[in-house]
């Protein structure tokens, strides 16, 4: 679609784009796409990438270096003790949530006892977790379960 | 924007000097802002490490709801905030006021800590967890779950692995399973290069950059993504309609996020290049993936214009689902668009809620 001379707005600088991109869009698209299906498009990128990687990995290593340096000479954490610090925080989530899991199997058992909260019918938005919710009766029959029944009743909805 | 005719009196030129004015601020407004993507009413009811499971207020009354709670699994390479992009637009919501207890698994965004987190933790680890939580916060012992692109991939090991564990309906949209074609799109070609060295971009950077995955996903379309969609913004500033769904749809394109390192590695090496899933020879933590194993009602949902995950590679492994209930759906879109398009409302819910409506 060419838009006629006399049509022509100042204000609409985009104008002149915008019947290039009408009338060849569709084409330049196409044209692209199978552009960057290519095998040789593959190939340049891949090489591209990996030539950037081959080269900057002596001075990363570098920096990376210098920098666990200076900040031990000041005392301060590296990312590497970061690193392991979040490692031990994400574990000792998971032994919550199996606690957690536990918690509620032992609440599902003694459904009579504490109501079967969680049994049949769906919580109330905002009502607090099922392990949270009836926490005294859970504890009475944990230590029931460590002291005499033993075994381990969650351990089949362990991951 | 329409085209304008050149202004011919003081007047015209005024107020084609306001409506050029407003057009900048709404055009700056909408580059420069985040859209408040996710809005439907939430509550989290679990975390670990990164990941959350959000559980959706209901809306309709008890005596309405369907029983099957429904649990969302987005990729693990973009935020899951696509499925509930805008009030009026979003799957979330629409879910919501069909009577379904929703629940999303938000995977989180991966640190540096997380670069070792494969395959076999999303699908045996986070999972099974946030499964067990949904179970005891529904009170339902079985659920239907509904996995996006590489959260299909994993509600699938899921599914195959762990059968008995009370899936009732499995949903996969877009899902990337059957690699058999290297010749399927940009991705498989790019990734099966021997030049793209997957160790060596993870010896750099430890997780996949956002970035770098944002630069593959834009490159398959080039002229769509870094110029089409500018100058379609810049066509319809006149049109609110057009520049708030513009405006949520850009904020969640460019809120990326990093790929655990190992997960990515996992993808590249034992999906695009091994095929190992389709092939039946994906082990996860000792366990062989079969599909045959896989007991849930599947819906397969293929999109006719997905140039991420080619139809292919969804479509070709339905006959290996041990399933009894198979559906395969296909449905005119791309990848994001048949979720999240102005036509998701008509052409892709509605299935979805009708299929799911019919099991529950």
């Amino acid at each position: 679609m060419t838009q006629r001379p006399d049509d022509a707005n100042p204000f609409d600088p985009f104008g002149t784009m915008r019947s290039m991109r009408d009338a060849n869009m569709e084409a330049w698209s196409k044209m692209m796409q199978q552009f960057v299906n290519t095998q040789e498009y593959s190939q340049a990128t891949s090489a591209m990438l990996d030539a950037y990687h081959t080269t900057s990995a002596p001075f990363r290593k570098a920096i990376e270096q210098a920098m666990t340096q200076v900040l031990q000479q000041f005392n301060m954490p590296t990312r590497m003790d970061v690193t392991n610090l979040a490692d031990r925080l994400t574990n000792i989530e998971t032994r919550l949530d199996d606690l957690d899991a536990q918690l509620s199997a032992l609440q599902r058992g003694g459904g009579a006892a504490t109501g079967a909260q969680g049994q049949g019918q769906a919580q109330a938005p905002g009502a607090p977790s099922d392990a949270a919710a009836s926490m005294d009766p859970v504890v009475e029959q944990l230590s029931e379960t460590d002291s005499g029944q033993g075994g381990n009743p969650q351990s089949e909805e362990r991951p | 924007m329409k085209q304008q005719e050149m202004p011919r009196t003081p007047e015209d030129m005024r107020a084609e000097l306001e409506r050029i004015t407003q057009q900048t601020q709404t055009l700056s407004r909408v580059l420069t802002t985040r859209y408040p993507v996710g809005q439907t009413p939430k509550e989290t009811v679990w975390t670990l490490n990164k990941a959350k499971l959000y559980r959706y207020i209901p809306q309709v009354p008890p005596e309405q709801r369907h029983r099957t709670p429904l649990l969302l699994v987005f990729a693990i390479m973009n935020k899951p905030a696509i499925l509930d992009l805008r009030p009026g637009n979003s799957f979330v919501e629409y879910m919501v006021k069909q009577g379904y207890d929703v629940y999303l698994l938000d995977w989180g965004v991966p640190g540096p800590e997380d670069k070792h987190i494969k395959f076999d933790d999303y699908a045996l680890e986070y999972l099974p967890r946030a499964i067990r939580k949904l179970k005891a916060v529904s009170g339902s012992d079985e659920f239907s779950m509904l996995g996006w692109c590489l959260g299909a991939l994993i509600t699938t090991i899921y599914a195959a692995l762990r059968p008995n564990d009370g899936l009732k309906n499995l949903l996969l949209l877009t899902a990337p399973l059957d690699f058999s074609d290297k010749t399927a799109g940009g991705f498989i070609r790019w990734t099966n290069d021997k030049n793209f060295d997957v160790d060596q971009i993870l010896a750099t950077y430890g997780n996949m950059p956002g970035k770098l995955i944002d630069y593959g996903a834009k490159a398959l379309k080039p002229v769509e993504n870094y110029i089409g969609t500018y100058l379609n913004l810049w066509d319809n500033l006149d049109n609110p309609k057009i520049v708030e769904s513009w405006h949520a749809m850009n904020t969640w394109v460019n809120d990326l996020i990093p790929m655990a390192g190992a997960a990515f590695q996992q993808l590249i090496k034992d999906f695009y290049r091994g095929n190992k899933l389709a092939e039946g020879t994906l082990t996860i933590r000792g366990e062989r993936v079969d599909l045959a194993n896989v007991r849930a009602n599947l819906l397969n949902l293929i999109a006719l214009s997905d140039h991420i995950t080619p139809t292919c590679q969804s479509e070709t492994v339905m006959p290996a689902f041990g399933s009894q209930d198979k559906t395969l759906l296909k449905i005119p879109g791309g990848h994001i668009g048949i979720m999240a398009g102005s036509g998701a409302l008509k052409r892709t819910w509605p299935q979805i809620d009708q299929w799911l409506a019919a099991r529950d």
